[in-house]
C-alpha cells in the first residue's frame, strides 16, 4: 500500500473539512445562459450563437431581438442543466396599432417541462400569469426584468421588476429558455428581448422567514412624516424547509412605554410558502400621540397557518421578525440612548493596499490579506446569524421571559413617587394627607425621610437575612 | 468566503434546523399577544399599586429586592427539578 506524504493528508483533510461544511454555505445563482445579442449580426436569430427555433426565427437588429407576433415568431436556446438557479431576461411588449383582449406570448425556462410567463393583453393593460395563476399587470411598451428563481425540490419563482408574479413546482433541471411572440388575430405584437443574464440568488435553505425592510431602515432611526403618510418596503422570503403558507406581513408601530401599539398595518402577501419571497411596498400612518413622544419601535409579523386558504385556518403560525433597534420618529428629537444599541457587527480592519507593492514584498502582502480575510466575517454571514438569533428571541419561551424582563423594568419606571394616595368613604373621596412627613423639620431634615432611611435600614436587613439563608440552600 | 463565514452559516444552519424549527411562537393555551396583555395588566396595577408610597418607603429598592428575590428562587428550584429529573433517570 502506497504510503501517503503527511502534507497531503493534511491538506486532503482540510479539503474533506471544508467541502463538508461547505454545504452549510448559502448556494451561488448559477445560469443557464448569459446572452446580450451585441455580436450577432442583423437577420435572423437562428444560427447565431447556438438559438434555435421552432416556430419562425426571431430578427436581430443592433444587438435586440424582435419576435413579431403577426404570426407565431420564437426562438429557443440549450445551456447548463440547472437543478437550482437563477436567471434574468429583459423584455418589452409593444402594442399594435388596435389591440384586442388575448394571449400574446411567452417566455419560459424549459427541459421535459416548460414554465415560465404567459403574456396577455387585458382590459387595455399588459399582464402576465404563471401556471394558470392570478394575472398581475406590468405596462406595455416599456423594458421590464423577467426573474426566474428555482431549486431544486422547490418552486421556481418568476418576478417582473422584483414583483413575484407566481410560482410552480420545480421538478426538473432547467436547461432551455424560450420566448415567442403568438398571434393574436394577426395584430402584430412586437416582443423585444435582450441581456439575458444571471438571476437573482435561488431560495435559501432553512426554516425562519428572512425579512429584508428597505424602508425604514433596519435598525436606525428613520424620521418620516407620520400624518402624510410614509413608505413601508423590503422583502419577505420563506426558506425551503418552511412549509407554512404566510397570508399576512403585520406591521406594528410602539410607543417605547406601551404595550398595546399606537397603529398595526396590514400587508397582503398573497400565499407565501417554501422558498418564496415578496416584495411589499406600501404607504401607512401614524397617529401623533399627545405626550409628544413621536418615536416608535417597528415591529413585524408573519401571520400564516399550514393550510393556506383565503383566510387562515387554525392552527394560525405567527412568525415574529422583529428587529429590536429599529425606529420610526416623526420629531427631530432623537429616541432616549437606551433604545439605540449598537449593531453586532464590531469594527473591523481594512484588508491591506497591495498596490503599492511590487515582487516578494507584494506576494507576502497578498499571502497576509489572505490570511487575515479568511477570518473576516463577512456582512451576509453576520446579517444572516443576526437575523437567526432575533427570530431566535421571538420563539417560545424566549419571548415570554423577555416579556417578563421587560414588564418589571417598566414598572420600577413607572412607579411615581409624587402620586397622592386617595380614597372613597361613605360616599365622599379624599387624599391622604402626607403634608406631616414632607414638612422641614430643619436642615432640610423631614420625618418622611427618617422613616424611610429606617425602614430601608429595616428591608436591606431581611434581604441580607435572606441571602445568606439563600447561599446556605445553595451550598448545602 | 471565510473560515469564520463557514463557522457562522454552520451555527445558523444548526439554529434553523433544530430550535427555529421547532420552537413555537405561542405557548399552548396563552398565546403571546395575550400573555403580554396580561402582563401588561399585572404591570399597571402593581404601578398604581406602589404610587404614592414613597414619601416614606423606598419603592424602587422594596421592588428591585422583590424581584431579585422571585428571580434567584426561581432559578434555584428550575435547579432542583433538573437534578429531581437526572436523579429519577439515573434511578
Amino acid at each position: 500500500m502506497p504510503k501517503t506524504s503527511p502534507i497531503i493528508a493534511l491538506g486532503a483533510s482540510f479539503l474533506a473539512i471544508f467541502g463538508s461544511l461547505a454545504i452549510f454555505a448559502p448556494a451561488e445563482a448559477a445560469t443557464i445562459l448569459v446572452d446580450d445579442f451585441n455580436s450577432y449580426s442583423d437577420g435572423s436569430l437562428t444560427g447565431q450563437g447556438g438559438w434555435d427555433n421552432a416556430l419562425p426565427s426571431c430578427t436581430v437588429l443592433s444587438g435586440v431581438v424582435f419576435c413579431d407576433g403577426s404570426g407565431d415568431q420564437g426562438n429557443y436556446k440549450e445551456g447548463i442543466a440547472l437543478p437550482s438557479g437563477a436567471q434574468s431576461i429583459d423584455f418589452m411588449w409593444q402594442k399594435p396599432t388596435n389591440p384586442i383582449n388575448g394571449f400574446i406570448g411567452t417566455i419560459y425556462i424549459g427541459s421535459q417541462d416548460f414554465v415560465g410567463l404567459d403574456f396577455y393583453y387585458d382590459e387595455g393593460t399588459c399582464a402576465a400569469s404563471v401556471a394558470g395563476g392570478a394575472k398581475k399587470e406590468f405596462s406595455c411598451d416599456e423594458w421590464h426584468s423577467a426573474d426566474f428563481s428555482w431549486v431544486a425540490g422547490g418552486d421556481v419563482n418568476i418576478e417582473i421588476d422584483d414583483i413575484l408574479i407566481g410560482a410552480t413546482p420545480s421538478n426538473y433541471y432547467w436547461n432551455i429558455i424560450w420566448f415567442a411572440a403568438r398571434s393574436n388575430s394577426g395584430q402584430g405584437w412586437i416582443l423585444s428581448v435582450d441581456n439575458i443574464g444571471a438571476g437573482a440568488p435561488p431560495p435559501i435553505s432553512g426554516y425562519a422567514p428572512i425579512l429584508t425592510p428597505v424602508s425604514p431602515e433596519r435598525n436606525t432611526e428613520t424620521i418620516v412624516d407620520f400624518d402624510a403618510g410614509f413608505e413601508v418596503a423590503g422583502t419577505v422570503q420563506i426558506p425551503t424547509s418552511n412549509s407554512n403558507i404566510y397570508t399576512d406581513l403585520v406591521l406594528t408601530f410602539r410607543a417605547p412605554d406601551s404595550f398595546l401599539p399606537a397603529e398595526t398595518f396590514v400587508i397582503d402577501i398573497g400565499e407565501l410558502t417554501s422558498g418564496q419571497s415578496y416584495n411589499y411596498s406600501a404607504t401607512t400612518t401614524v397617529p401623533i400621540t399627545s405626550s409628544g413622544d413621536n418615536f416608535f419601535k417597528v415591529g413585524y409579523t408573519l401571520l400564516g397557518s399550514p393550510y393556506g386558504g383565503s383566510f387562515l385556518n387554525p392552527p394560525i403560525n405567527e412568525e415574529l421578525l422583529a428587529f429590536d433597534n429599529t425606529w420610526v420618529k416623526d420629531s427631530a428629537d432623537d429616541a432616549p440612548d437606551y433604545l439605540i444599541t449598537p449593531s453586532i457587527k464590531p469594527d473591523q480592519p481594512a484588508l491591506e493596499d497591495c498596490s503599492a507593492y511590487s515582487g516578494a514584498d507584494k506576494i507576502f502582502c497578498e499571502f497576509r490579506n489572505f490570511v487575515v480575510g479568511a477570518f473576516l466575517p463577512s456582512d451576509s454571514a453576520l446579517n444572516q446569524i443576526g437575523a437567526t438569533m432575533s427570530a431566535l428571541q421571538n420563539k417560545f419561551p424566549v419571548n415570554y421571559a423577555r416579556a417578563v424582563g421587560d414588564t418589571f423594568s417598566d414598572i420600577s419606571e413607572n412607579v411615581n413617587d409624587g402620586a397622592t394616595i386617595s380614597f372613597n368613604l361613605l360616599g365622599a373621596s379624599g387624599a391622604v394627607d402626607t403634608s406631616i412627613f414632607t414638612a422641614d423639620l430643619g436642615a432640610g431634615i423631614t420625618i418622611g425621610d427618617t422613616i424611610k432611611t429606617i425602614i430601608t435600614f429595616l428591608v436591606l436587613a431581611v434581604f441580607y437575612s435572606w441571602a445568606v439563608q439563600y447561599m446556605h440552600r445553595i451550598l448545602r | 468566503m471565510s473560515i469564520v463565514d463557514i463557522i457562522i452559516y454552520f451555527i445558523d444552519w444548526i439554529f434553523q434546523s433544530t430550535l427555529l424549527a421547532v420552537l413555537p411562537t405561542n405557548a399552548l393555551g396563552l398565546s403571546y399577544d395575550e400573555f403580554i396583555s396580561y402582563l401588561g395588566g399585572v404591570g399597571s396595577a402593581i404601578g398604581s399599586a406602589l404610587s404614592g408610597l414613597g414619601f416614606i418607603f423606598p419603592v424602587e429598592l422594596i421592588f428591585a429586592l422583590v424581584v431579585i428575590a422571585i428571580v434567584a428562587e426561581f432559578t434555584l428550584f428550575g435547579f432542583h427539578i433538573i437534578l429531581f429529573v437526572v436523579r429519577l433517570i439515573r434511578g
